[in-house]
């Protein structure tokens, strides 16, 4: 019978810090030896792993990455509004609350770069369904450089994962991957050398002013607009790095002008009967934050 | 020339504060320190209860077949858990063990039980403050509040309050032990437990540090006073308290670990270096830990990733590993040294229909699985996978809340009825619930890392994503909210087992009433 053992609750006896034991000693170099495998695992893999963290990264101002995304998307955009990007050009997508812009197309079994950031405040990349499932964090003037090889054809969900907002159930976008024939001839639709289409920066005349937050907020600044009955245009310019559009809903009527970002004016034009009507932002989460108002049509 | 040795200042000043002596320690317990300590354990397992309560209300929510609540009180509830669950309810607990710690173990006198109520008064105001904004809503930013995404001033303010009045009792336990050795009360080593409550003392110092450092900028932004945080930045210093923290918690359970097995098995640690190491490994590896946070951060390079992150985190699986051994070793040695024979024979000599012991096992169990857990996302490649998802709050649950939580509630079982000398209202029932309360989280928290492993995100009132997401992320998430649901009810069992055993329980010095053995004779 050995001796009785130590209490944790009184002064160990004096001597207590002479050599461990064998027993000790040998677990203690197992544990090490395990950790140090393991460590070994990890370095491997950088080196030979298939798909590693991405380790190009930019410091980048939200206003200038929201403006080249919104040139690399009108330069790309096809008929139906996607972007396809051509195997071989730098992709981008931003993420503010609550969506992803723009809409990607890519090539299938192709190796992209694509920059992403966020454009208000921090949000998580994630690429799942089937067997993906892929995340990232994005966070406001950070672009992370992300290179991948697309796989099957198929839409592909984005949500984001990093809570930022009331709305951030919300915020889901989709990655489109189609066949090289495909690609082709969505690219042979689109006009080749179509130059960057300048944003409009100038309202069309006679157009409603509108102005959406200049820092990102949800919000336009005003609640209230009023126009006669007939053709009636609502220019909305979006000073900030958030997407945004202008859209007008109401007695049968519903119609969306174009989601635009840092400087670009999205305008929307119906013809409207005397009555009152709701014009808003359809991005997803916006109108549900505020980014509405009432708009009256007077005969 | 006569010399005369002046008497010890403890004696000159003994009169000055009532005292009784423990009838199962025989330890000297002054009335100061005994008022603080319960204090402090009524404020944390109130602060469980609000946490627990928010817990169920999320984790219905979470579960597509409940989806009990809409987004706006989901996210509210979301950081009220957070908050509570994480923040409050370790601080008061561990606030608690280290006044207890400090004097009652040490047989000294608190160095101020002015500075110990100040410190009290300023972590209650700083939760009212707290739970107050979260439940009008202006403040469903998580617990993390990651800027630019911005809270009611009054949320950061409520923390800082909180920070510092653990300070100031963070001090205080300082100061004890400091006066307990200058007044010769305390000679040699400390005791094991007073050992590895100051190591997550000193671990609870930095943690706060590093929040301040966070927090006061974010309070400034918040005010409107300065025009921007940079967000990773603040993720680093917000991780320096919120990961940080997570280890006060994980000594803190190691050290209910030893306490329990010390009061209902007699058993101690195999070798006082060896544990004294492990906790010293503790304070080496915690800090840098923090980096395992920018894992798939932009603008941090790999080489730091991989440093900070995933070495540190394996690092740091060694002090726990070694707890392990020691605490289950120290009990087999002791029943070995009771007459226990064969490889197993010690197994059956533990009286599992303990409530210490069932809270014990299934702790280390969970822990262990937690520990597996989260070495496995702390590596580059599998992060990448796991950021973010269902995965990680399963790791912070086999950990915190299997691990830490029931510990804790383990070690309650025995501490309150020795500092009441009250009888548990029902030891059975405290079994049934230590039992219950691992299962719910076994039953969880592999449903959430199931859901994880798909992708399925965390912190989200709603997976449905109108109707784009995978059809195979509603089963898990359903499974999930069966675990909460035992969780919950025996999250609820054990309040009210404290409150009936501090109301009702029987009147006892007896210390097998009191603190019922474990070994079977």
């Amino acid at each position: 019978m050995s001796a009785a053992p130590e209490s944790p609750v009184s002064s160990p006896a004096p001597g207590w810090a002479r050599r461990l034991p064998r027993d000790e000693r040998v677990f203690l170099w197992l544990v090490l030896a395990s950790a140090v495998v393991m460590c070994a695992f990890v370095i491997g893999w950088l080196i030979w792993g298939k798909q590693n963290v991405p380790s190009t990264y930019r410091y980048v101002s939200t206003k200038d990455f929201a403006a080249q995304t919104t040139r690399f998307a009108e330069r790309h955009r096809g008929a139906d509004g996607r972007v396809y990007v051509p195997p071989g050009t730098e992709a981008y997508l931003l993420a503010a609350r609550f969506s992803w812009f723009p809409h990607l197309v890519l090539q299938a079994h192709t190796r992209y770069r694509i920059w992403m950031s966020a454009a208000d405040v921090l949000h998580g990349f994630s690429l799942v369904g089937g067997t993906v499932n892929y995340n990232l964090e994005l966070a406001p003037n950070h672009a992370s450089g992300v290179s991948i090889t697309v796989g099957d054809p198929g839409r592909y969900l984005i949500v984001c994962n990093e809570l930022c907002g009331l709305r951030h159930q919300d915020m889901r976008g989709f990655i489109d991957v189609v066949t090289p024939a495909a690609m082709q001839a969505a690219l042979a639709r689109t006009p080749a050398a179509k130059p960057a289409a300048p944003a409009a920066t100038t309202s069309p005349a006679g157009a409603l002013a509108l102005t959406a937050d200049p820092k990102g907020l949800l919000r336009f600044d005003r609640s209230t607009l009023e126009a006669k009955a007939g053709w009636v245009t609502i220019a909305m310019r979006n000073p900030s790095p958030v997407p945004h559009n202008v859209a007008v809903r109401g007695n049968g009527v519903d119609v969306k002008g174009p989601v635009v970002t840092a400087g670009g004016t999205s305008t929307v034009r119906a013809r409207l009967a005397a009555g009152t009507y709701v014009f808003y932002c359809s991005v997803p989460g916006h109108e549900a934050a505020g980014m509405k108002g009432t708009l009256t049509v007077r005969s | 020339m006569a010399y005369a040795e002046p008497a010890p200042r403890i004696l000159a000043g003994v009169r000055e504060e009532r005292f009784r002596t423990c009838p199962v320690t025989g330890l000297r317990v002054f009335a100061g320190p005994q008022a603080l300590t319960v204090a402090n354990a009524v404020a944390a397992v109130l602060a469980l209860a609000a946490g627990g309560l928010f817990g169920m209300l999320i984790g219905f929510t979470r579960a597509p077949g409940i989806d009990l609540l809409g987004p706006n009180t989901f996210y509210a509830s979301l950081t009220g858990h957070g908050v509570s669950a994480l923040i409050l309810w370790p601080v008061f607990f561990e606030v608690a063990a280290m006044v207890f710690a400090s004097s009652i173990l040490l047989n000294a006198r608190l160095y101020s039980v002015r500075l110990g109520w100040s410190a009290f008064a300023l972590m209650v105001a700083g939760a009212v403050i707290l739970l107050a904004i979260i439940l009008t809503g202006k403040a469903s930013v998580a617990f993390t509040a990651y800027p630019p995404l911005v809270a009611d001033q009054a949320f950061y303010l409520g923390y800082l309050v909180f920070a510092v009045g653990a300070l100031f009792a963070i001090v205080n336990f300082a100061l004890t032990i400091v006066r307990a050795r200058t007044d010769g009360v305390q000679r040699g080593s400390l005791p094991l437990i007073t050992y590895g409550v100051a190591v997550a003392a000193i671990l609870a110092l930095l943690s706060i540090l590093s929040g301040l450092i966070a927090l006061i900028p974010a309070w400034l932004y918040s005010l409107g006073w300065i025009g921007s945080v940079e967000p990773i930045v603040y993720r680093g210093w917000f991780w320096g308290l919120g990961h940080t923290l997570q280890y006060v918690n994980v000594v803190a359970m190691v050290v209910a670990w030893y306490g329990i097995a010390a009061l209902t098995l007699r058993a101690g640690p195999v070798n006082q270096k060896f544990t004294r190491f492990a906790f010293v490994l503790y304070v080496l590896f915690t800090v840098p830990v923090l980096g395992h946070h920018f894992l798939v951060d932009p603008s941090i390079g790999t080489d730091v990733k991989i440093v900070g992150g995933t070495f540190m985190g394996f690092g740091l699986g060694v002090p726990s590993l070694m707890h392990g051994l020691a605490v289950m070793g120290g009990v087999e040695a002791e029943l070995r040294r009771r007459g226990a024979a064969g490889l197993f024979g010690w197994l059956r000599r533990i009286r599992w229909s303990n409530a210490g012991i069932a809270a014990m096992a299934g702790s280390l169990v969970i822990f262990a699985v937690g520990g597996w857990s989260g070495t496995a996302e702390t590596t580059l490649p599998l992060n990448m996978i796991s950021h973010n998802t269902m995965w990680v709050p399963a790791h912070l649950h086999q950990t915190v809340v299997g691990g830490t939580t029931l510990a804790f509630m383990g070690f309650a079982y025995l501490l309150v009825p020795m500092l009441v000398r009250r009888e548990l209202w029902s030891h059975r029932l405290a079994t049934v619930q230590a039992y219950l309360y691992a299962a719910g989280m076994v039953v969880m928290t592999t449903a959430q890392s199931w859901a994880g492993a798909l992708g399925v995100p965390r912190r989200t009132s709603d997976i449905g994503y109108g109707g784009a997401a995978p059809g195979g992320w509603k089963l898990p998430m359903d499974i999930a909210g069966v675990g909460v649901g035992m969780a919950s009810l025996a999250g609820a069992l054990f309040v009210l087992l404290m409150v009936l055993t501090l109301l009702r329980g029987k009147r006892s010095e007896d210390p097998e009433r009191l603190v019922p053995s474990a070994i079977v004779t």
